[in-house]
């Protein structure tokens, strides 16, 4: 255990920090210019893409901290190494209340509904709901309250690690320690407080996940087709944020089991790389799952006002290309690709995979997001720069802010009664 | 019992002591044949986590599934047409959904029959003597090992039953 301490303090490496701020830099870079020089169609773009990434990547860190909370719900012994990983993807959540709150800039560029709301027998029916102040009021709400609590839960998990690693080595962790640890009494007793503290606030932001996560899923991207609704599309889409927040713990958990050495394979055996891949795999299913059936129920229905957002995704080209290659990359292929035991348990082939997962759920989100915003009849796939440089801006400051917490912190949950060495071999 | 069976056997209490032997047996080069009560993935580990060929006859009968579930649709739908809402005779969503019924349905079936064709082909190609069968307390509290071995063998194996801490060992040679 101490080992894993010792080695849990890092420095990011200065070529690698240099390469994210890089990104992050071409990212700005590109976002601003796109906003200042582009026409209409080219801020338009802009926007999209901020809007794809801000989803993306705000619902992955968050659905990594929610990855967290169920290994503590379940109290499972497997998912234990694994659970500092996910919560530090809870780095990034400031961050993407940031870019939440510049997203609003663009919201009647995004939104029809801000400008030009839906008429049914030219009565504007869902503007109670659909404007822009209780817009932007409800969702600050939500963000702050899931953040927020997100952040109790991983202070209280924090906590505990912290002080158990100071009476291993005296003065670890630095100020940073210092802070967090303050009132921090007797380790023994400290430690049973915080799980049972940890063990209330875990269900109650599971609740207000799956509350607040629908709405800020149903208020962001399926407003963009404003006629358009469906109740499952809050689960589908927080399924695809789980998916792809599972996908970048198998790099991390492959990455991290390689830079402990011997220490680290006696929590992250191999086995449980296997279990990691399968939950993987179950995520792509159930994925499929629930966008099946929403697509039989619309696709049955028939019904003129839901038929539309199916009918340019999956009939009409180019998106219908584009929809069968993300049922073909996230389904099919991760399928395929995460069944045979031999190849789960062959780490480099898990963290590429993972890699493969999370882009195509970007994809999806793409798939999502973009034909909403397109004219009837002017559909193509606008694929370029501005996608690229955004998204490279948004993936080097999820990883900066990941690296820098997970840097500070011990890379296991050390103090917990559950982290074990596994039974069952290597 | 039509062939006759040389060899040895012996009973264990303890799996620790179970896979030592195993493992032993395994390096004199035999496979030997390991009853127990329950299953035990140590037993597995120190068996050489062998492949077996079940999870190809599953997959096979899961895209066999799938295959009939798409087809046996379609073919129904052309015979007798039925058009509804304009929409197409030949559909692919509502036909994914007997397709993957059948999916699991065929997987299923042929699982279970593969286990009982799998564990029938294995008790032919490896034998029992008659006296190991009639120990009932290997579906109760005992781990067993059968060793096949010519009889010039058989005295090193009880030997090294013997040394693994084994219960009983019979010697068998009909």
């Amino acid at each position: 255990m101490k080992a894993i301490v010792e080695k849990s303090l890092f420095e990011i490496p200065k070529q690698i920090r240099m390469l994210l701020w890089a990104l992050i830099g071409l990212g700005v870079l590109m976002f601003v210019v796109g906003l200042a020089i582009g026409d209409h169609e080219g801020v338009k773009r802009t926007w999209q893409t901020f809007l794809i990434n801000v989803v993306f990547w705000g619902g992955l860190s968050q659905a990594g901290v929610i990855m967290a909370v169920i290994w503590q719900l379940t109290d499972s012994k497997w998912g234990r190494p694994f659970k500092r990983l996910a919560e530090a993807f809870g780095a990034f959540l400031p961050i993407s209340f940031l870019m939440f709150i510049i997203l609003f800039f663009g919201g009647h560029i995004l939104y029809e509904w801000v400008e030009k709301p839906f008429l049914h027998h030219g009565v504007a029916v869902k503007a109670g709901w659909l404007n822009y102040h209780f817009f932007i009021t409800r969702n600050i709400f939500w963000l702050l309250l899931m953040y927020g609590v997100s952040f109790a839960f991983i202070r209280l998990s924090l906590k505990p690690d912290f002080g158990f690693a100071r009476t291993l080595i005296p003065g670890w962790g630095g100020t940073l320690a210092d802070k967090l640890l303050k009132g921090y009494n007797n380790h023994k007793d400290e430690v049973v407080r915080m799980e049972l503290l940890s063990r209330k606030v875990a269900p109650v932001l599971m609740i207000i996940y799956a509350i607040a996560g629908s709405f800020i899923s149903w208020d962001f991207v399926m407003t963009l087709d404003q006629e358009w609704f469906s109740t499952l599309f809050a689960a589908f889409f927080m399924m695809g944020n789980l998916h792809a927040a599972l996908g970048l713990l198998l790099i991390v958990a492959v990455t991290v089991r390689s830079k402990l050495g011997s220490d680290g394979e006696a929590y992250i055996t191999i086995n449980r790389i296997h279990d990691l891949a399968k939950l993987t795999f179950a995520c792509a299913m159930a994925w499929t799952y629930l966008g099946f059936s929403q697509y039989i129920v619309i696709w049955y229905g028939d019904l003129s006002e839901e038929t539309p957002f199916l009918i340019i995704r999956s009939m009409i080209q180019p998106w219908s290309t584009v929809f069968v290659i993300v049922i073909l990359w996230l389904f099919v292929s991760v399928f395929l690709g995460l069944m045979p035991r031999t190849l789960c348990r062959t780490p480099n082939f898990v963290r590429a995979m993972g890699g493969y997962i999370a882009l195509g759920q970007w994809f999806a989100v793409y798939l999502i997001v973009v034909p909403s915003l397109q004219e009837p009849g002017h559909y193509h796939i606008p694929f370029g720069l501005h996608e690229i440089l955004i998204t490279a801006g948004f993936g080097g400051a999820f990883a900066l802010a990941y690296l820098t917490f997970l840097s500070k912190v011990p890379l296991l949950p050390v103090s917990d009664k559950h982290l074990c060495h596994s039974w069952h071999g290597r | 019992m039509s062939k006759k069976f040389s060899g040895v056997w012996g009973t264990f209490e303890y799996l620790d002591e179970l896979t030592s032997a195993i493992k032993a047996v395994r390096q004199k080069g035999i496979e030997p044949t390991v009853l127990s009560p329950c299953p035990r993935h140590e037993i597995d580990h120190a068996l050489g986590d062998r492949q077996s060929r079940l999870p190809f006859i599953s997959l096979c009968a899961g895209a066999l599934g799938c295959l009939t579930g798409y087809s046996f649709t379609a073919w129904t739908a052309a015979d007798w047409v039925l058009p509804v809402g304009g929409k197409p005779i030949i559909a692919i969503p509502p036909f994914t959904i007997i397709g993957f019924e059948l999916t699991i349905l065929f997987t299923a079936l042929f699982t279970l029959m593969g286990v009982v064709l799998l564990a029938t082909v294995d008790t032919l190609k490896n034998p029992l003597p008659s006296s190991v069968k009639k120990y009932v307390r290997f579906q109760r509290d005992r781990f067993g090992i059968v060793i096949p071995c010519e009889s010039a063998k058989l005295n090193d194996f009880q030997v090294l039953l013997n040394n693994h801490g084994a219960e009983e060992v019979h010697v068998e040679n009909e």
